[in-house]
Order: C-alpha cells, then sequence, then structure tokens
C-alpha cells in the first residue's frame, strides 16, 4: 500500500461527512404520498398521550365486544341479522337521546359496543393536529416545496381515513365475523354483511376525517379543533334529538343529529330499512321504514353523506389552495 | 455564463397589490445574491419558482424546464431553506431531515443515510438525535440547511440562512455556504438583507425593488459600474497636505476631504488626470506615499440603486 493509499484510507471517516452528491433514483410520486401517510400515522401516535390512553380504553372495549361475540349462541333465539346490524351501528353512536334500533318491536339487539364518546374524542385528538400543527410549525411551506398541493392534501386525508379506519373497520369485522363464526354459519351468506361494514367504514372515515381535517385548518391551535369537533357531536346531537321530538312526524329531521346521522348511515349500509327510532317524551317506538316512499327514504341518507364530503372537501381545497403567505 | 434560471416579465397580485411587476432576471450558474427592501417581492418570487404560489403572467424557465408545466420536475431539483423557523412537534434533527427527503423522492434507506450525511456535514452531529423544538436559532438554520440539501438539488433557494444567529454559527453558515459553492460546484440563490453575507459568498446579484429588478449582474463588474468615478485617497510627504490639496483644486480636481490624507473625485479611466497628479507633486518637491481608491461596498451600491428606483418611480 503506497503512502497516499494509507492516508486515503485513513481519512476515509473524514471524507464520507463532507458534502456528497446523491446519484440514486427518486421514488414515483406515489411513494410519497404513502411516506407522509406513514410519518402522519407514527407522529399522531406520539403526540398525544390523551389519545393514546383513549386508544388502549377502546381497542380494550373491542377485545370485551369480541369475547362477548363469541359466546353470542348464548342468546337465544334472536334474529340474527337485527343483532349484527345494530351491534355496528351501535359501535359510533352517542347514547344521549333518542335512538334509532334495527327493528321496530321494541327490543335493542345491541351487544354493547357503543364507543362514540370515546372514538369521537380519539378522532378529534388525533386530526386536530395535522394541519393545525403544520401551521404553528411552519412546515406547510416546506412540504409545498417538495410537494404539489392535491399530494399534501392526499396524504392527510389518507393518513386519518386510515387512522380512522383502524379504530372502526378493524374491531367492526373482527367482530362481525367473530358473531358469523360462533353461530356457525357459512361466512359465504354474509358477504353483504361485511361489504356492508366496509362502506360503512370507508364513509364514516371520509366524513369524519375531512370534517376533523377542515377544522384542523380553519383553526390555529390543535385543542380548538380537537374541542369544536367534540362539542359538535354532543350538542349537535341534543339539539337534533330536541329538534326531532319537537316534530317526530317529520322523520328527516332525524338527519340533523349527528349521531342518528350516523346511525342511519351504517343502517343504511348494511342494507337495514326496517327501522324503529324511541322517542324519548313519551317512551315507544315508532316505526321507520327507509324504503316505502314516504318520509326519510335511505337514498336520502347516500345523499345527504354525499352533500357533506362535497362540501367539506371543497372547503379543504380551497383553503389549501388559498393558503395565506402567513399560515405558510 | 450559462443560465441556470430565465424569468420574462413576471407578475403575481395579491388582490389589488402588485408583489411582482414585470419581474424579469438572469440568474447565472453560481452562487447568486438575491437582494431587496422588505416587500420587494423577493419571497413571493421564490414562491412562484416553487410552485407554491400561481404567477399570473410570465414565465420562468429553469434548467430547461418551463413553470408552471414542468413543476414536478423543477421541485425535485430544487432545495429551500425558508426564513422562518419550522417545526414539527417532537421530532429530532434526523426524523425531520429524514422525513423532508422522503418528500422530495429519497427511499427511506437513502434519506437516512443522506440526512445522516448532510446533518453531519452542516455540524450537527452531536445533536442530531434531539428535539429540534429545543434548538438555538444557529442549531435551527443547520437544521433547514441539512433539509434544503439532503436530496442534492441542482439549485439551493437559502432565504434569510444566517438570520439570528450568533456570530460563530454565522460565520460557520457563511463558511457551508462559500464550501458548497466553490468546492462543490452548487448553483445557490441568496435572498438577505445583510448585505456583507451576499459580498461574502457570492459571484453575482440581483437587487430588486418594488417587484421590479433594479439592477442585476456579477457583482464585480456592478461594484465597477459604480466605480466609474472613483474616490482616490492619497498621502504625500514633503510638504504640507493642506498645499498640496490646494494645488489639487487650482488644477481642477474636486477634492473633498483633506485629514491625514486628501480625498478626491476622479474618472478611473482618465490617465491624463493621474499623471497630473504625480506631475503637481514633483513639480512641488512632493512625494506622494499612497495612493488608493476607496472601496465601493455592495451597500453602497445598494442604497444607491434603491434610492434611485425610488426617486424615479
Amino acid at each position: 500500500m503506497t503512502e497516499d493509499q494509507k492516508n486515503s484510507s485513513s481519512t476515509d471517516y473524514l471524507q464520507k461527512f463532507t458534502y456528497r452528491s446523491y446519484d440514486g433514483e427518486l421514488q414515483p410520486r406515489w411513494k410519497r404520498v404513502l411516506y407522509l401517510i406513514r410519518f402522519e400515522l407514527i407522529s399522531t401516535w406520539r403526540k398525544s398521550k390523551f389519545a393514546k390512553v383513549l386508544i388502549i380504553i377502546v381497542l380494550m372495549f373491542s377485545f370485551f365486544s369480541i369475547l362477548f361475540a363469541a359466546m353470542l349462541p348464548l342468546l337465544g333465539d334472536v334474529v340474527i341479522r337485527d343483532v349484527l346490524n345494530e351491534s355496528i351501528a351501535n359501535y359510533l353512536a352517542l347514547p344521549l337521546t333518542n335512538s334509532i334500533f334495527s327493528n321496530s318491536n321494541g327490543i335493542s339487539y345491541s351487544l354493547g359496543l357503543g364507543l362514540g364518546i370515546l372514538l369521537i374524542m380519539v378522532i378529534g385528538l388525533a386530526g386536530s393536529g395535522f394541519f393545525a400543527d403544520d401551521k404553528r410549525g411552519k412546515v406547510i411551506e416546506i412540504y409545498l416545496s417538495r410537494l404539489v398541493k392535491r399530494e399534501y392534501v392526499t396524504g392527510k386525508v389518507g393518513a386519518i381515513v386510515i387512522y380512522i379506519n383502524i379504530l372502526v373497520l378493524l374491531p367492526l369485522i373482527i367482530t362481525g365475523m367473530l358473531f358469523v363464526q360462533s353461530l356457525g354459519e357459512d361466512h359465504a351468506d354474509y358477504l353483504d354483511f361485511y361489504f356492508g361494514i366496509i362502506a360503512y367504514s370507508l364513509l364514516i372515515s371520509i366524513i369524519l376525517g375531512l370534517f376533523i381535517l377542515v377544522l384542523s385548518i380553519l383553526v390555529e391551535k390543535r385543542a380548538y379543533a380537537s374541542l369544536i369537533f367534540f362539542l359538535f357531536f354532543f350538542f349537535g346531537t341534543i339539539i337534533g334529538a330536541m329538534i326531532y321530538e319537537g316534530d317526530p312526524n317529520n322523520e328527516l329531521l332525524l338527519l340533523i343529529s349527528p349521531s342518528n346521522f350516523l346511525l342511519l348511515l351504517a343502517y343504511v349500509c348494511l342494507g337495514d330499512y326496517d327501522l324503529g327510532v324511541r322517542n324519548n317524551e313519551e317512551y315507544i317506538m315508532v316505526e321507520l321504514n327507509l324504503d316505502n316512499g314516504v318520509g326519510l327514504e335511505y337514498w336520502h341518507v347516500f345523499l345527504v353523506t354525499i352533500i357533506y364530503i362535497l362540501i367539506l372537501s371543497l372547503i379543504l381545497a380551497y383553503k389549501i389552495w388559498k393558503t395565506t403567505t402567513e399560515e405558510l | 455564463m450559462q443560465n441556470i434560471l430565465v424569468i420574462r416579465e413576471l407578475v403575481k397580485n395579491y388582490g389589488s397589490f402588485l408583489a411582482l411587476d414585470g419581474f424579469t432576471c438572469d440568474i447565472p450558474k453560481g452562487v447568486t445574491g438575491l437582494l431587496g427592501p422588505n416587500g420587494a417581492g423577493k419571497t413571493t418570487f421564490i414562491r412562484s419558482l416553487l410552485g407554491i404560489l400561481p404567477f399570473e403572467s410570465g414565465s420562468i424557465e429553469f434548467l430547461g424546464y418551463k413553470l408552471p408545466k414542468d413543476i414536478l420536475a423543477v421541485k425535485d431539483k430544487i432545495g429551500y431553506q425558508p426564513e422562518v423557523d419550522t417545526k414539527i412537534l417532537k421530532v429530532s434533527a434526523m426524523k425531520y431531515v429524514t422525513h423532508m427527503a422522503t418528500m422530495a423522492g429519497l427511499s427511506r434507506n437513502a434519506a437516512k443515510q443522506r440526512a445522516f450525511d448532510t446533518l453531519h456535514y452542516v455540524g450537527l452531529e452531536e445533536a442530531r438525535y434531539r428535539d429540534m423544538n429545543d434548538f438555538s436559532q444557529g442549531m435551527m438554520q443547520k437544521v433547514k440547511l441539512a433539509t434544503a440539501l439532503v436530496h442534492d438539488p441542482a439549485l439551493l433557494i437559502l432565504d434569510e440562512p444566517t438570520a439570528g444567529c450568533d456570530p460563530d454559527a454565522h460565520e460557520q453558515i457563511l463558511n457551508l455556504i462559500s464550501d458548497l459553492g466553490s468546492n462543490h460546484g452548487k448553483n445557490i440563490l441568496i435572498a438577505t438583507h445583510l448585505l456583507p453575507d451576499v459580498e461574502r459568498t457570492a459571484s453575482s446579484v440581483v437587487i430588486m425593488n418594488k417587484g421590479k429588478t433594479v439592477i442585476q449582474g456579477e457583482l464585480r463588474s456592478i461594484l465597477q459600474k459604480k466605480d466609474k468615478i472613483i474616490n482616490l485617497q492619497i498621502r504625500v510627504n514633503g510638504g504640507d497636505i493642506n498645499k498640496f490639496a490646494k494645488l489639487l483644486q487650482e488644477n481642477n480636481f474636486e477634492v473633498t476631504n483633506v485629514t491625514e490624507t486628501i480625498s478626491f473625485n476622479i474618472e478611473r479611466e482618465d490617465d491624463e488626470k493621474y499623471l497630473s497628479i504625480f506631475k503637481i507633486a514633483r513639480n512641488n518637491g512632493m512625494n506622494i506615499r499612497m495612493m488608493t481608491a476607496y472601496q465601493q461596498s455592495l451597500e453602497d451600491v445598494f442604497l444607491d440603486e434603491i434610492a434611485k428606483n425610488q426617486m424615479e418611480n
């Protein structure tokens, strides 16, 4: 080895940390969006201790629901499909006021999955920082120097949709499958039920995700977005129920309460149109048929869902495309 | 010199406020300073170049790519260090730079390797795993520089890269910029208010005001252009300095100051005048001990050009 070579090898360490050019390939653009989704999911978990505690509680409740599902045959002779539908629908319901049931005979078949308040809190805490933290940390400009706006927004929406589906779709689909398994039924006969769960999870993850993202981009601090999100569901449900009880004959008023809207969306996705609504003032069940051409129909629910998604998407797109120089 | 950026008649409005008013300039390879007072349109131009803000009309051509058509290719080839501190909650410098490298298109493994290298290069090897929210201003500037560099861009845009730094960090960052420009052939555009920083690191400058180019070109030639009439300072011995100043005035020299030296204005290219100075000294038994031209700084040029531009408008 010559002296020069010896010197060269002894300075390898130093040479390594001088500026070096990069001659590797760049990843396709869709992969960058996936990297953004991954980063957001990990940081969301890392950021809030309170959210971590809530998620653990939610998963524990889901675990007990799954255990309960395994013991379902002990329930005896009940209408299986109503049990399944009601349990799925009540997963996100806020048990505050009048509820919607999968039948009109006054019997509730829900297996106690009602984690609505916790889940709304978790989703609010998780999604509130997606834009608010970026604005506060002044990183939007850095992101937009590397990504185009649609990639940035897709990454954020993708992250919150996946996050919500981890909390909603996974427990529901596992619970649903265990219900069916424990009843000794053939899974192939329940494909429409599984598809209904997927459709419901996807739709509510888009609606709730877009809603919390819109709040996150509109307000300055994540705490405000979380609070508004929770208060909207809490008071919206109470006020919505009061409005409906003022005129119980007008079935369309059921759509005002966020909790009732989520319940209706679940039943509609699961193809269950023959429902019952409990009137809290008179403690009676009122029949609610979503496919009889009178009052509230199943397509009203889908229409409202599409309108919500459109409005929230437009607000989000407008805010991103019109980001002010102060927000960058 | 080959240009990496060719900007023609760029117009950008914020409502009724015209931020870029037909901004036109050529930015050559190497290190270029982008200067202008507050509100001149520097940041607006940078954001338009990066596709963050759409512009109303005009054209930007970067290494043959045209905006806004080729915005994706342009984004991949530019590294941007913004003026403001950029932070992500509860994230270390290493994670932050790695994440931004993946956003620029590097694979996760390559991003980690490059983040490690660039943080080491900017001098943050010890602090790279610390939460960047606890960093000093100088360290933040280095993290931002590492972030801009991590994907090895063809053009680095540094917006106030030394703002808020202590003298030590300020010096280190200027050394890094000089090293990148001179030893690694990086093209760098520095937007700053600190004119000595540009004088020290840049080879060309663009001065803008109210969204328009005021003056642009090689730094040396811009300073020389101003020096067409130079302020000469001389010191004599073998006689009274005041007497010599009087003799110069009698020979039509415009003496501006007499202390230990005599200062007067003279046309740079007027050789006859130079000879006559020596003749006057010799005829009066004096010797010229020192003759030097007062060096105009970039700050002088900047203030003059901006003032001229304000008056024209």
